[in-house]
Formats: C-alpha cells, structure tokens, sequence
C-alpha cells in the first residue's frame, strides 16, 4: 500500500498510471471490467482502484458473519403490496428485517391500514428489543388466569404482555389497562382505551419516546410551527417536541395531527427515522462501506461441505471488514419428517435490499455502496445497497456556470468521492488546480438540489459555488448539494497538518487530514499525499534549522509550500515530542521497559540516536540503571512510539535505609508509619538504631505495602492495620528534601517464618522470571517476589535486576508452609572504585608555584609497608590540589619554594590520583599501624574498641586496650582510595590509622575508612 | 415567536458597590530571596521561613519567620515583607523589609501582566560577628515581570526576576562588599484543588576584599530550585460503629509542602580565611510541611451502587455535592444529561479562591442602592425556572461547557464522552498542548472523534485524564452514564491535585 503510494507520487503520465492500474486489477483476478469511456475515472479515481485492491490483499480489522435466520426473514417480507416504487420500501424492509413490525398478514404488508393501540405499544416495545420481556408477561398472565377465561391465540397473550410492561412502565394508566383487558371491547365507552382501534399520532410518538429513551424537551420550539400544537395533548407534548426535533416525526401542512392514526407504513418509517436510537439502544450498529470483492469459499474441515461468500467491504472510516456467508450442505441425512424430503443444510445469509429489489447476498455485486446493520454479535442484520460506483459517482466539483433554460452545468472537476457526504473528506483538499478537467454536464429533470442542507432549485445555485454533484452511468446529473469545501482561499498552495509518513526514498510525504482524522486505512490518504519533485533541492526546515528530508517525521507538524504542478517546493517542520515519567524497570542491551506514574508498561527501543542525559550531561546509556527515575522524549504517533532523549533523574530517590521493626499503626491521614523497636540494616546484619521505642516514618505517596513471604501480595492499609498489628516488617527508605527519610516500600514478615542467618553471599542463576536466584556459596536456591526489598545502585529495583556475580547483603527467611527460602533484603553491595590514590611520602626538592612540585625521593604506602624509591617523583598542582598545614588549609597560592614560609625540604604526605597531586599534607611521619572498631565521634576526637596493633616482625595484629586518637587539622583520611573527611566517620565504621607510636592516645596522621 | 419564550425575571437586589479591583497572580509566597515559607493558610500573615544564604562563601542557612503584608488600591498592589531569621550555629541573624510595589494590567484577551518594583529595602546579617549590611535601595536593585492566564477553573501564571544586592561587609568604611546576582524565573497556577508555585533562581556570588596585600576576590555560583505547593486532599474514612445512619464519609484536607533544592560552587577558604584556588560543592534541601486542616463532606446512602465499579467516585461526588440528595433514586447506569454534567462541573472546577492575604482596601463605600436588575437565559431552550439554571449559566459564564450550537445548550440532551472531554480540557486551559492544526488522537478510533474535540481528546489522554478502553477506543459518540461521569470527575480532581502539581515541584526540581 506505502509503495503503491509512493509509486502514484513518481508517475506523472496518467496513461502509464492507467495501464499500472488495469494491469494490477487483472493480475488480482477482480472483475471491474473495462471502465468506459465516458466513465474514465479521475485520477483520485484512479487511485482509488489501485488502493482498495491493495487493501483487499490486508487482514479484515473486522469479520461478520451472515444471520442464520435470513432466509426465513426473507420469507416474511416477501409482501404483495411492497415494490420498488413505495417510498417507504427501504423504511418498511429494515424494520422486518430487525423483527419490529412484522407483516399484517402473510404476504401482506399492509401499507395503509392504520397501527391499533397494542401494535402501537408493541411496535415501541420491539424497537428497543424488549420482547422477551413481554412475552414472559403475557405467559404469566394468562397462567394466572381461571382456565376457561385463558386465551388461545398465542399473538393476544403476546400483546396483552406488551400491555402490561406498558402500564408497568407507566406508559398507559393502570385504567387503560383494566379497558385493554376487558374482553368485551365493543361495550366500552368512547374515551375509553380500546386496543384493537387505531392508536394515535401523539400517542405512537409518546410510547416510541419513552422506550427509546429520548429526552423530554421542556421547551416548545418545533411545535410552535405547527398551527394544531395545542391539540397535542400536554402530558405527551414534551415528547412529541422531542421527536418533532430529532426529525422522527414530521408534520404536513403546517399541522402534526396529533390525534390522526398512523398508518403501517409511515410507523415503519417513523422507526427508520429514530434508527440511531432503536440501533443504540438494540447494542446494533450502523455502518457503510463499498464492497471490494466477493469471493466464493468451500469448506470440507469438519465433514460437511460448507460454502459459502467472504465479501470484502471498506467501511466510510477507511476500515478493512469481512462479511462471510455460509451454506451447510446436507450431509447428516436430516429430513421432514412430514414429507420426508431431504432438509436443505442450514444457512447463514443476508437480507439485501437493491434497487427495490429484496433477496439474499447474490444481489452484492463489487463497487456497491451499502449501508448494513450489525448486532453485538457481529450478525449483519440488513444490507441497503446505495449504488454502485460504477452506476453512481460522486463528484466535487466548482461550478463555473449553469444554464438554467437547457439544464446544462460548466464545472472544474475538483475530485472524486465515495459517499455523497461532505464529512467522508477533509476540509482541505490539495488538488492541483491546474490539473483539473473542465466539463459539461447535463442536469437531470428531477434533480435534486440543495444548499448547505436546505433544499432548493436551481436558481439558488450560483457560479463560483462548490457542490457534490451526483451522476448516474450516463453522466446525468441527478443531485447537486452546494457546500463549502474550504478550499476557495489564496492559501491553498500552503498545506498543513500533522506527517502521517515521510517517505522522501520513493519521493513522497503524507499528512492525516486538517482535521485529525485519516489514521485509518482511508482512500482519501491519496489526496494528502505530495510529492517531492527533489527532495536534495527542496528547502526543508525543521525545528526551524534546515534540515534533509529524511529529517522530517511522522507525528510533526508540517507547512508544505506546494508549486504550480502540486509538489512540494519547501516544507517547515516542528516536532510534537511528548515528555513522560516513569521508572526503569530493566534495562537490556538496546531496550527498556519503563513503567509510567498511572502504572502501566512500555517497552521502549533504545536507538543509536538516543541522548542519554544526567545533570545537564550527555552519559550515554550505561550509567542508566533499573530503578532509575527518567523523563522519556517520545515521538508518539499512531504507528509507533520512538525514544528521543532519556534524562536521568538527578541524585533524589536512592535507598538510604532499610529498616525492621514492629509496625504499630500505618496513618493514611498524616501519611506516617509508627514503628516500635526499629533496627537498620548495616552490611547485613540488624543493629539497633538510636532512637528508642517508637519512631514514626513519613510515607511517600505511592507506598507499596506487601505481605512478604515467597508469594508477596499487596496488602492495603486497612488491611495491615486491622490484621497485622505489631508485626514485623521490613521497611526500605528513601530520602527526600529536607534531609527527611521517606519509606517506599514496607514489608511485612510472615511471624510463623524463620529467620536464616546467612546475611550475604553472591547471586548466581537468577533467570529472567524464574523468581528465584541460587546462592552461590550455600548452593541454595532463594525465592524473590515483588516484596522483596531489592537495593542495587542505590535504587529500590526487583529481584529480576540481580545478575551473576553481584555480591550482596542479605536478610533471608524461611517460609513455615513450604520450607521455601526467600530473600526479604538484597542489598548489593557497590563495586569498589577501580584505581584508587596512591599515598606517597618523601621530601619537596622544587616547587613550580600553581604548576607543579617535585619530591626528592620517595616512599609509597603498600599495604602497611612504605616502600622506598631513591627517585625524584614530580607531581601536578591543579585547581583541586589541597595543601594541609597545622592550622589547617593552606592557600595553594600561599604554596612556595622561597621566602620565610617556604616549603622546600619539608616532607610531606602526597595523596595523588595519577600524576596530579589531590592532597598535600605536612602531618608529621608516623609508623605504627593500628586498627579498630570507632566507638564514639567527639569532634577531633575518636575513640576506637578491639583495637589491634600491627606487629612488623611477626606479621600479626595484636591486640591492645581501647584507644583514643586525635585527629589533627592536616590529618589524612581516605575511603574507597578518595580523600574523605572525618564526617564520614561515625560509630561502628571500622578504621586503619598510622601514628606515631604504639600508646593508646596521641594524634593520627592517616585514617583509612575501611 | 422565539421572543415569547424568553422569560424575564425581575429581581431586586442590593448591590454593595466597589471600585473594581484587577487580578493579581498569587505569587511571591515565599519571597524572591531563595528560601520557602510554610506557604498560604488562612488567617495567618507570620509564615515559618526557611532561606540559604551564600554570601560568606558556604551556604549558611537561616530559619524564622516571613511576614507578608500586602494592599490594594486599584490596579497597585504594595506588599511588605518582613524576615526574621536565626543560624544557631554561626550565631546569626538575619533581618530584611522589603516593599514591593506592583501594577497589574488586563489585556484584551484577559490575560494580565504584572510588574514589580523595590521601593524600599533594608537588610542585616550578623553572622559569626562580622556584619553585612544593605542599608537602602541603592543596594538592592530589583525588577520583576509576569503574565497571568486565567483560565476557566485555573489560572496560571509566569514570569522572571532579576535582582542585584550589594552587601557592605562589616564598617562601611572598609569597603568590602559581597555582591549577589540573581535571575530566576518563576512559574505557578492557582485552583481550588491546590496551587504551586516554582521558583529557579541562578545566582552569581563575588567578594570583593580591598586593602593592600590583604586583598582578595572571588566568585560562586548558586542555584536554588524552590517549589511551593498546597492540595486539597480527599479521603475516605469509615465510621467505627456499624449502628450510624451513614457508613463513613469524606474528609478534605489542606496540605503544604514547601521544598527547597540548592547546590553551589564556592571557593574553599584557607585558615587565614583567604579564598583558595578549590572550588567546593554543596548540595542540599530543606522542607517545611505544615500541619494539615481538615473539613468534612457531606454522604448519602445511594442504594444501587453498592459494590458498583464506580461505587467509590460515586461516592466522593456525593461527598462534593455534584449528585445530590439522599441518593435513593440514584441510578449509576443512566446516562447523564448535559445539564446535569454542567452542575457537576461548576461544583468540581470550583471558582479560583482569592487571595487570602490580599485586603482590598477600597471596598469601603457602603452605599447602598435598589436596583432592578434582568436576569436573561443565554440559552433558548434553558428557562430561568429550570432548575438547573443558576449551574449552566454558571458554566456558560465560566466557559467551562458551551453550548450545542446557537442560543441552545440541549440540557435534556445526554453529554457524549467527546464533549465531556473537550469541556475538561477547556476548564484547565491546556487545548493548546495539542498539536496544530489538529492532533491525531492515539486511539483507534480517532476518526470517529468529532474535529471539535480531537485536540482536546489528545490532550486528555497525554494527561491521564481519559484512557482507551480495552481495545485501545476512546468511545467518543458513547452517551456517559453517570458512573463513567463519576470517574471522569474524579480523574479531573486527582489531576488537579497531584499531576498536575507534578508538573510544578518534583520534575522541575529533580530533572
């Protein structure tokens, strides 16, 4: 079909066009026949065969199936005195076909005779399919009656149940009952309610409204034209206004005789009027379409032969649907058991109505137009044949004169239509004005005029004007509708509208409609097609920068400057990229799925294109991780989703904490869990925190609540608090401004469950979905969920972001039920920072002022050995080099090899990260080794438990008492091989030291944070 | 004929005249300064105030109280702020007045632009004993601008600041000076479901130290990203006795939430207090949340929904009185008439509440006079009697929901979930996000959507605010019962609340 198109963009010469064309519908084997001559189609014609043939090659969007009760729907209708000349045929066929009023007698319609008062009621009653209903009632009735007064006739007891749901639903009086019910209806007085006399024009309307559901209309409008509105009586008036607007019943005359009868055929055509409420309110639809192909199909798969037709149909909307009809032969041997003649094979059919004549599909022919009723079942119901194509066109055209006398019109052919029917085009159609043919045209006596809607003659049409005109097979003007098609202004060389497709290789860009519309497979995309003359010399601009071609894409906003033959001379561009939220679900090597804020999933391609940004910094895709917060940049069109840009959230969201404790109450009110005996999870082991008894937690807004266990299951906050009280839970916390911890995820342990001590390990065989991974070192296969608090990269992620080789602390339990283990806390543990600084130790010998310093020989920490090198080493000074004195900072500018405060020949401590200098400290040598656990932080000041002392001649840590340092203002402190500060040592961290001596006081020159 | 049906009621009213008095944003609530306050509250003018200051060369952060005054006179409006801040650690204080003057203009298409001048400034901070002083104007140059878009149920505003404060550091004497440059841009909407206001100030920090060999200069930046908030939240709560004549019922409650992001780059000072060549970085935020007032909705006891898909949206619009009554002849499943869609929307899209803070000096003229005043129905076929009258005059008025063609509305008519749509976006103003000329809707049957409604049906679904079904339809032609009605509103009112401020706080802050 996008080939087909771009090949119509590069084929100028019409002839070759046509005979591409001709040839494409020989090879499809449909027969369109030779088209003749003064049929010659247009060249959106053209277009037009070439698109619904390739259409025909696609899926149906949509397949319905022929009704089974057809053929004897068929039967029924099948009325004497209805032929293709009554007005009302199509009116009087659809309601039979749908069931609601049926024939008076058989093989009869009926036309004239008028509607009584139960038909009346039951004629509302079917049209909104209530007539089950009524026919439960009627039973009931007459079962509820002594047996001798019970009625026989099996349509009475129907009716006296449509009677019944009519007064239940107070669409007559209980009193209109009680007379519909006696059985004597000839002794009634006159103003009684006698079912069997005719019902009136207001009363029709009225029960028709109420069952149809239409709206009162308070206020009189329509009514008011009529001169006999006050004979209407006042509780209907309302609804007779209602119809009177919807256009369902009309008046002549200037009156509505609201109190003459109806007669059969204008009933019929009353219900044809309110088609879009009996159809709604049936679950029924209206469509239309023209039929493609109708192709025969046999089918033997289940024993029996069935045959049967798939036809083909492009529905108004541009939609691709189906209709397939079936025939069972007979193969089982069924018969009448009454003449014993073989029963012919059940059928599925439809009932067609074409040009006055009724029958079964076989009328169809290719090119039809048609309008077909569906149930909710997807049973076509009845098919209208408007005409065919080849018998009827419908043309835009702008008159350019009329000669009234000779009923002769002068036309620019603008473009040909499917429907007679200004919504099935858009607003702005690009023909190419120069392209287009002038013709004559001869106006049918009897034609039909209208202008803007209104009807009229011929003398209201006035040149210049643009109409649908509607031609027979002989090209003879039988209906000429004046509308506006928007398309008499001087900018109709600038088109606009939103790219449907850029195909600048085959030569071509599509737009969908001015409107909007057109994200179907519609014909009409041909007319928004344009082409490029050449594309490297057309000027594109987008984003307002220019651009090549191939820069344009669906889903922008476009402004095509087309030239004299329609192609594209230059074209301006903007993006219509949305912006979305969400957060990294997984990341794979070129996709990702995101999860967006209202819940829902996306799996996303990640192009080579794809800017990945963090703090206003291209990273590229590997610093993207799951769990990560990200704005996405998506192009979102109706064809495809593509990714743009992903901006990584800034440093907001990580876990900092995951907590246990008993939960004592979750307030959804103040948003705030209160948690008694709270405990934080420090490299896998549970350590009391300080605060002491109950501490209450914030909750961000979209707290997930889970009831761990193998299974996790989400728990809602009344639940936990009505059921779970006191219980223990694990608790991950994010945080957020302010400094506040906010929890994001609280899990509530199994109390039945034990606790497993392993509390770290290495992941292995965590496949994708399998919810469990293998513990490397246990052999032990741990089962995760979606309340398994998962930590890695500092997000809250799921256990299918674990890989191979992740080391991890964890909290493990054992399910009491099944003995299963399950992970409660995964915590993997960052990777260490790959080069870290070297600490080197040894004499200024030169300093360069801002540049460089050179160390006459030096030392360099291995371990806890210095080792000595007898070489000069010269380091940078660059804008980040810090210099350490007694006192504290030393101005870098303050650093010199002369004058009163040189530096020449001190030995200093060198912190370097490759050959530039990171710290510079004068702390004094020190070369006892000691190591401990950090029991208090007293400013400078730090006390260390278990504290061991390297012995250099055994090679051992030895211990000795408690002991107390003091850390000196050019002390050096390094973690993870980066210079750090004493903020980061607090009670429990574990440190290396190196001091002067092996006493248990004195100052520190060098920490390590361990 | 037509002319019979205009019903004319004459109604004696007493009219307390006004000067009219020109809309002013609701901005400024935390100041121009770089810190947060509490936020707005009814009845209070002391607001807690939390600031970060850079101009000792590391960010000192100050906490006390913002006093805000403001008066209008016409198209002026003077506003006073009074700050009163402590740092326990430095031993700091820190006190400013500044008098802000304010002109508002109503452009022909409504929209409004404000702009704002210092008229007078004083400011003095005491910080580990050394002062910084701005004794007058000639200090503090200021000059603010905005534009304010009302919408029909919300009204944004936008705008930008730029200021530049000259600090005398200790003796005026002495001549040092601590300079502050600041640009920012600041951007916000006011509605009943809550408001947010952002600001994203850039500021360029220099020292200037004279005197020989002593002297030193420097320079930092600073940004502060700063959002204030406060939401009308709805929660349901259920009554602990079962033996009460309603099960639970709704409770509304004001939140604020005041966060403050700042990260700079400042010199690292050496022992002598001597600028070096190291610059560091400083992150961090600060939060002030107050404490939440709470109101209390009316219930009903509707009986034929219980267990309903849409029970619980049913029940929060009884709670806001779009379905009144007892509920006994609730039916969910009907359709909604357009009339009865507009009384909905007029009660969810509530009109923008005034400024709290604002005291319109003018309206002090009591007279008062009788006047016959004619109430006439916009439309031709809503009587002055319906009872649904005072509503779709008040959307109509509103803009929140036209009618359905000339002088008619059809309010018997049932709202398809197309129009429904299109009046949602129109009531918060974001038509525009669609595409031009018109956007291609991302559901299957986006041809079926009526052309008028298509960009705002885009909208929508960018939004949140409306979701395809299951087969990825909008359904625009489906008459919506009152239950569908039901979720939609409260889709609108979660929007309102949450989403959209967003829009305001978290993504402008973090990303």
């Amino acid at each position: 079909m996008k080939k087909l198109r771009g090949f119509t963009g590069k084929l100028k010469i019409t002839l070759l066009f046509l005979c591409i064309a001709l040839i494409f519908v020989e090879v499809s084997g449909v027969l369109f026949g030779e088209p003749s001559p003064q049929n010659e189609p247009s060249p959106q014609r053209r277009g037009f065969y070439l698109g619904s043939v390739a259409i025909a090659a696609e899926e149906a969007d949509i397949i319905y199936y022929g009704d089974a009760g057809a053929e004897a729907v068929l039967g029924n209708l099948n009325y004497t005195d209805v032929s293709r000349n009554i007005w009302s045929q199509n009116a009087i066929y659809e309601v039979g076909a749908l069931g609601i009023l049926k024939g008076e007698a058989y093989g009869r319609f009926g036309r004239t005779v008028p509607l009584t008062k139960e038909e009346a009621i039951a004629l509302a009653y079917r049209a909104v399919g209530r007539e089950a209903e009524a026919q439960e009632l009627g039973i009931a009735l007459n079962n509820a009656r002594p047996v001798a007064d019970r009625k026989t006739n099996s349509q009475d007891v129907l009716y006296d149940g449509f009677l019944q749901l009519a007064m239940n639903d107070g669409l007559i009086s209980a009193r209109d009952l009680a007379d519909a019910f006696n059985a004597d209806q000839t002794t009634l007085a006159d103003e009684s309610f006698r079912r069997k006399s005719s019902a009136q024009r207001q009363q029709i309307a009225y029960w028709l409204a109420r069952t149809l559901n239409v709206q009162p209309v308070a206020q009189q409008q329509e009514l008011l034209n009529y001169t006999d509105w006050r004979s209407v009586d006042p509780d209907m008036l309302m609804y007779v206004e209602a119809l009177l607007r919807g256009g369902i019943i009309n008046g002549s005359g200037g009156r509505i005789n609201p109190r003459q009868p109806v007669t059969r055929e204008q009933a019929a055509q009353i219900v044809k009027n309110a088609e879009s409420f009996v159809l709604g309110a049936r679950g029924y639809l209206n469509n239309s379409g023209i039929v493609e192909s109708i192709a025969p199909t046999q089918d033997y798969t289940d024993g029996s032969a069935v045959s049967g037709k798939n036809i083909t149909i492009t529905n108004a909307n541009g939609r691709l649907v189906s209709i397939i009809t079936s025939a069972y032969a007979n193969a089982s041997g069924t018969k009448n058991e009454n003449t014993g003649a073989p029963l012919t094979g059940s059928k599925s059919e439809l009932v067609v109505l074409r040009n006055g004549i009724l029958g079964n599909s076989n009328l169809l022919n290719v090119g039809d137009r048609i309008q077909y009723i569906t149930d909710s079942s997807n049973t076509v119901k009845y098919v209208f044949v408007i005409s065919n194509i080849r018998d009827v066109r419908y043309l835009a055209v702008q008159i350019s004169g009329v000669d009234r006398a000779n009923l002769v019109m002068d036309v620019i052919q603008l473009f040909d239509m499917n429907y007679p029917d200004i919504s099935s085009i858009s607003g702005d159609q690009s023909f190419n004005w120069s392209k287009n043919e002038r013709s004559s045209f001869r106006i049918a006596e009897s034609t039909s005029i209208s202008v803007n809607g209104i009807r009229t003659d011929l003398s209201a049409v006035t040149d210049d004007a643009t109409a649908i005109l509607t031609l027979d097979s002989n090209n003879l003007v039988k209906e000429i509708q004046c509308v506006d098609f928007g398309i008499n202004t001087e900018a109709r060389r600038v088109v606009r509208g939103i790219v449907e497709e850029n195909n600048p290789d085959l030569g071509y860009l599509t737009l969908f409609n001015e409107d909007g519309s057109g994200s179907g497979n519609s014909g009409s995309a041909m007319l928004r097609t344009y082409n490029y003359v050449d594309q490297n010399k057309t000027e594109i601009y987008r984003n307002h920068k220019l651009v090549k071609a191939d820069s344009i894409q669906a889903g922008d906003t476009a402004y095509i400057r087309l030239d004299d033959d329609g192609d594209i001379s230059s074209i301006s561009a903007v993006d219509n990229y949305t912006k979305k939220y969400g957060k990294i679900i997984s990341k794979l090597p070129t996709e990702i799925i995101v999860e967006y804020e209202d819940g829902t999933q996306q799996l996303l391609f990640v192009g080579d294109g794809v800017l990945v940004v963090r703090d206003k910094l291209l990273v590229g895709l590997q610093a993207l991780n799951d769990g990560d917060r990200v704005r996405l940049l998506i192009n979102e069109t109706n064809r495809d989703t593509d990714l743009k840009e992903i901006t990584i959230e800034g440093t907001d969201h990580y876990v900092t904490n995951i907590y246990k404790g008993r939960i004592t109450n979750i307030d959804d009110m103040s948003d705030k869990i209160t948690v008694l005996g709270m405990q934080v999870f420090n490299k896998g082991n549970w350590e009391r925190i300080d605060w002491k008894g109950v501490k209450t937690i914030p909750f961000a807004d979209g707290l997930k609540i889970y009831s761990a266990s193998s299974g996790g299951t989400v728990l809602d906050i009344d639940t936990a608090n009505r059921l779970l009280y006191s219980n223990e839970a694990y608790i991950a916390v994010e945080k957020t401004y302010g400094g506040e911890e906010q929890a994001v995820l609280l899990s509530y342990r199994n109390s039945t469950d034990t606790i497993v001590p392993t509390n770290s390990g290495t992941i292995s065989g965590n496949t994708s979905g399998s919810g469990s991974f293998i513990l490397a070192h246990v052999n032990r296969e741990i089962y995760y969920s979606a309340g398994s608090i998962v930590v890695k990269n500092g997000r809250l992620t799921t256990g299918n972001s674990l890989n191979d080789k992740d080391k991890a602390y964890l909290a493990l339990d054992r399910e009491y039920s099944s003995g299963n283990y399950y992970a409660s806390v995964v915590s993997v543990d960052q990777p260490q920072a790959a080069n870290g600084m070297i600490l080197y130790r040894g004499r200024i010998k030169d300093i360069n002022e801002e540049l460089n310093f050179t160390l006459e020989s030096f030392s360099q920490l291995q371990g806890t050995d210095w080792e000595y090198s007898n070489t000069p080493k010269t380091l940078n000074i660059t804008f980040d080099t810090r210099v350490l004195i007694d006192v504290g900072v030393l101005n870098i500018r303050d650093f010199k090899g002369y004058g009163a405060d040189s530096y020449l020949n001190r030995t200093v401590y060198v912190v370097a990260d490759g050959p530039n200098a990171v710290l510079v400290s004068t702390a004094p040598y020190g070369i006892e080794n000691v190591r401990g656990t950090v029991s208090s932080v007293n400013d400078d000041e730090i006390s260390l438990r278990r504290a061991k002392i390297y012995n250099a001649s055994t090679y051992m840590w030895d211990n000795i008492a408690d002991t107390t340092i003091n850390v000196l203002k050019n002390s050096v402190i390094i973690k993870d091989g980066r210079v750090s500060n004493i903020g980061n040592i607090t009670k429990g961290t574990t440190l290396r030291i190196i001091k002067k001596d092996a006493s248990t006081v004195g100052d520190v020159y060098i920490i390590f944070i361990e | 004929m037509k002319k019979e049906l205009y019903k004319l009621l004459i109604v004696l009213l007493s009219l307390i005249l006004i000067f009219p008095s020109s809309a002013f944003a609701r901005e400024g609530i935390c100041g121009y300064e770089g810190g947060i306050s509490s936020g707005e509250e009814a009845g209070r003018t002391e607001l807690e105030y939390h600031e970060v200051i850079f101009i000792t060369g590391e960010p000192v952060v100050f906490k006390g109280t913002l006093s805000i005054k403001k008066n209008q006179r016409k198209d002026k409006i003077n506003t006073t702020y009074t700050y009163n801040l402590r740092n326990t650690e430095h031993d700091g204080t820190l006190t400013r007045v500044l008098v802000f003057e304010t002109y508002a203009q109503t452009k022909e298409n409504c929209q409004i632009t404000e702009t704002s001048s210092l008229t007078s400034a004083r400011e003095n901070i005491d910080l580990d004993g050394t002062t910084y002083t701005i004794a007058n104007r000639s200090g503090y140059e200021f000059t603010r601008s905005s534009l304010i878009d009302p919408q029909p149920a919300v009204q944004y505003h936008s705008g930008s600041m730029r200021s530049r404060k000259v600090y005398q550091v200790g003796a005026a004497s002495e001549g040092n000076t601590v300079t502050v440059e600041c640009d920012g841009k600041i951007s916000g909407y006011d509605q009943y479901w809550g408001n947010a206001e952002s600001l994203k100030l850039n500021y360029v920090i220099s020292g200037e130290k004279v005197g020989g060999n002593n002297a030193d200069r420097w320079g930092g930046t600073a940004t502060v990203s700063i959002s204030s908030r406060s939401i009308e939240e709805l929660q349901y709560q259920k009554n602990l006795p079962d033996q009460i004549s309603f099960e639970g019922s709704y409770v509304q409650s004001r939140k604020n939430n005041n966060v403050l992001e700042y990260k700079c780059f400042l010199p690292e000072f050496d022992a002598k207090g001597v600028s070096t060549d190291r610059m560091l970085e400083y992150k961090d935020s600060l939060k002030i949340e107050t404490f939440p007032t709470q109101e209390r909705l009316p219930t009903a006891n509707p009986a034929n929904i219980r267990g309903h898909w849409a029970e619980k949206e049913i029940m929060i619009m009884f709670g806001l009185e779009v379905f009144k009554g007892n509920g006994s002849n609730f039916f969910p499943d009907n359709y909604m008439s357009r009339a009865e869609f507009a009384t909905g929307l007029v009660q969810i899209a509530k009109e923008i509440p005034s400024d709290p803070a604002l005291k319109v000096r003018a309206a002090t003229t009591t007279r008062r006079t009788s006047r016959k005043e004619l109430i006439v129905s916009p439309f031709d076929d809503v009587s002055i009697e319906n009872v649904y009258f005072e509503q779709i005059k008040s959307a109509y008025d509103r803009n929140l929901l036209n009618g359905k063609g000339y002088n008619i509305f059809a309010p018997n008519d049932s709202i398809t979930r197309a129009d429904a749509t299109l009046a949602f976006v129109r009531t918060i103003g974001l038509e525009n996000m669609a595409p031009t000329p018109t956007a291609v809707a991302d559901f299957r049957d986006n041809d079926i959507i009526p052309a008028h409604a298509r960009n705002a049906a885009y909208v929508a679904q960018k939004i949140g605010l409306i979701r395809g079904d299951n087969r990825g339809n909008m359904n625009p032609t489906k008459r919506l019962t009152k239950a569908e009605a039901a979720v939609m509103f409260s889709n609108l009112i979660k929007y309102l609340q949450y989403d959209i401020s967003k829009e305001y706080s978290e993504r402008l802050i973090n990303y």
